[in-house]
């Protein structure tokens, strides 16, 4: 149950919301993942890609704001009694789960990776990147980095394990400091200090003279945004939609239980339709605007189109990042700063999605096992320093990888269709558009309750049997893993498990040990309301 | 090589979103209807 003094508790302001539900969507992906998903479709990919956030993203963010801000009123922050409050059925508490187990399994990994940014930002500061002239020795010196280059049981880089100790120290103190003094104050000095240096380094990029014929910039931005018809043909293949949607997913932040968690501490007269498109609308500047005109441009004028893609297919947009960036600052004017900025961005960027990763675990530890709060950031950071060691150590057997496709890729997709079904099907999408509208100050088109109601889950769940087709059994038996990485795999695997458990028994215990608290149908508005009435009575 | 209309195309949706942008916040920014704990300490002392 939630304790404490209320400013603690709840948000200080209107834009630090906004600013902390975009940040929570802003992240590395916004700059990394979304121009290497957007390259091998060119134009093309825009159409699936803004079909599916008007589609899915966007009335899934509201959805998801709906339940969270139903939640808090119940005193509950995380979905187990979120979905409860929905769904009175003994196993609704139990698929809440995923909202917790996600966010906190991808924070474990997403974390390191985020502290990587702040490494980098560091030894350009310092010049320790100095020196290298190719690709290929700067993908070395990345592998030396992060301990993967020379690793033999494990793989180990005090340099980068300072960095990620500083990161994680970072990521609790803010989590400790709570909503209104921790997560808001950051977000909302972050989130504009991260699109300021966007926008200087989109500047920078989008006048970078001509190295060539085909190394420009226009030849740079003609891998996002060309338009040509056998581009388009491609929309016919299912790939493209697929990649869309998951980008869409990622981007948001959605079907990670964290939105739900922020928007509990919103009240019933509180505004969930505008708040919600604004923030997802922020995101999109970021992700389309910013994200599109960085990387993917600069690659192309410093390596050609050819190389640019040949690494986007064979490494990534993460290598052009981390890789490639650093090599072509050091040949601008001034590349220094923009190279820091570079890095420094990303580290925001990480930050402001990371800190809300923890969020829903310890106010499950508050609301609903009823700990108090020191001794919540205390397990929480407790439970993600041991939960992390295997990923930093054990990085070159692919735990990181494994931990992410279960977690934060299938395990998104399932729970965006577990949380639709509930919402749309299950509680009613008639009551959901009722509580979605309840102090809205922006009237959302009557289209919306049919997209809710049936384009939405449908999607949702169509997504989830098409990652079932497409190599689901593949990953299970771990076909194509090599024998040496099986064990690590194994050990992946078991963290989830153990994770999963404990949350499992969590909820039991919950439910075993103050059950009224979740029968209860008087929510906190009313409660308050009834109180002041009691009050009234006794004075006349 | 981007062509007119490759621009034309990207242009148009830079200027949807940043639009968007523009609209969304001039609303919140603009709205009377604040997140204030004002009134929520109202009701912690009236109890």
């Amino acid at each position: 149950m939630r304790r404490g003094p209320i400013k603690e508790l709840g948000w200080g302001s209107r834009f630090g919301l906004i600013m902390a539900m975009a940040g929570n969507a802003v992240g590395l992906g916004n700059f990394l993942r979304f121009p290497g998903q957007a390259v091998p479709y060119g134009g093309a990919f825009m159409v699936p890609y803004f079909l599916a956030l008007l589609l899915i993203g966007i009335p899934l963010a509201w959805i998801e704001w709906s339940i969270g801000r139903r939640g808090g009123a119940y005193k509950h922050g995380t979905t187990p009694g979120m979905f409860y409050r929905l769904w009175k059925h003994p196993i609704s508490k139990y698929l809440g789960i995923f909202g917790i187990l996600l966010p906190a399994m991808v924070g474990i990994y997403y974390i390191y990776i985020e502290s990587w940014a702040l490494g980098y930002a560091w030894q350009m500061a310092t010049g320790m990147l100095r020196g290298k002239h190719t690709y290929e020795e700067m993908k070395v010196s990345f592998g030396s980095y992060v301990g993967t280059a020379n690793a033999g049981m494990i793989s180990f880089s005090s340099v980068s394990y300072t960095f990620f100790l500083i990161t994680f120290l970072i990521n609790i103190f803010v989590l400790g400091r709570g909503i209104a003094k921790g997560i808001e104050i950051v977000a909302k000095y972050c989130m504009p200090v991260l699109i300021v240096m966007g926008m200087i380094l989109a500047v920078r990029v989008l006048t970078l003279p001509p190295r060539g014929e085909s190394q420009t910039v226009s030849h740079g931005l003609a891998q996002i945004w060309r338009l040509s018809p056998q581009d388009f043909q491609t929309l016919m293949r299912p790939h493209v939609w697929i990649a869309a949607t998951g980008q869409i997913f990622f981007t948001l932040s959605v079907g990670l239980g964290m939105v739900h968690t922020y928007a509990s501490y919103l009240k019933k007269k509180h505004d969930l339709t505008l708040n919600g498109l604004t923030a997802c609308i922020t995101n999109e500047f970021v992700e389309v605007v910013l994200g599109g005109s960085i990387v993917i441009p600069a690659a192309v004028v410093f390596f050609g189109v050819e190389r640019a893609r040949e690494i986007v297919d064979t490494d990534g947009t993460f290598a052009i990042g981390f890789y490639a960036l650093p090599l072509i600052f050091e040949q601008i004017p001034y590349g220094e700063i923009f190279g820091v900025m570079w890095f420094f961005l990303l580290f925001l960027a990480g930050l402001t999605s990371s800190m809300a990763m923890f969020t829903p675990l310890l106010v499950f530890l508050e609301d609903e096992l009823q700990i108090d709060r020191r001794v919540g950031v205390l397990f929480v950071a407790f439970f993600a320093f041991i939960m992390m060691q295997p990923v930093i150590l054990f990085n070159h057997h692919k735990v990181l990888d494994e931990l992410d496709y279960w977690m934060g890729t299938f395990g998104l997709v399932l729970f965006v269709a577990i949380e639709t079904v509930v919402f749309s099907w299950i509680f009613g999408v008639d009551k959901g558009w009722e509580e979605l509208h309840l102090g809205a100050e922006l009237k959302v088109p009557r289209i919306y309750y049919y997209i809710m109601k049936y384009i939405t889950p449908v999607f949702a769940v169509g997504l989830v049997v098409w990652f079932c087709y497409d190599g689901l059994l593949e990953k299970i038996t771990m076909k194509n893993v090599p024998m040496e990485d099986v064990p690590y795999i194994w050990l992946a695997r078991i963290i989830i498990l153990l994770t999963a458990s404990f949350l499992i028994w969590g909820v039991w215990y919950a439910w075993q040990t103050h059950p009224k608290f979740f029968e209860d149908d008087v929510t906190n508005n009313s409660q308050n309301s009834k109180e002041l009435k009691d009050i009234e009575g006794s004075i006349s | 090589m981007m062509t007119w209309y490759s621009y034309l195309y990207m242009f148009s949706v830079w200027a949807i979103i940043i639009g968007l942008n523009i609209y969304c916040f001039y609303r919140v920014l603009t709205s009377k209807n604040i997140i204030t704990h004002d009134d929520d300490e109202e009701e912690e002392n009236s109890k």
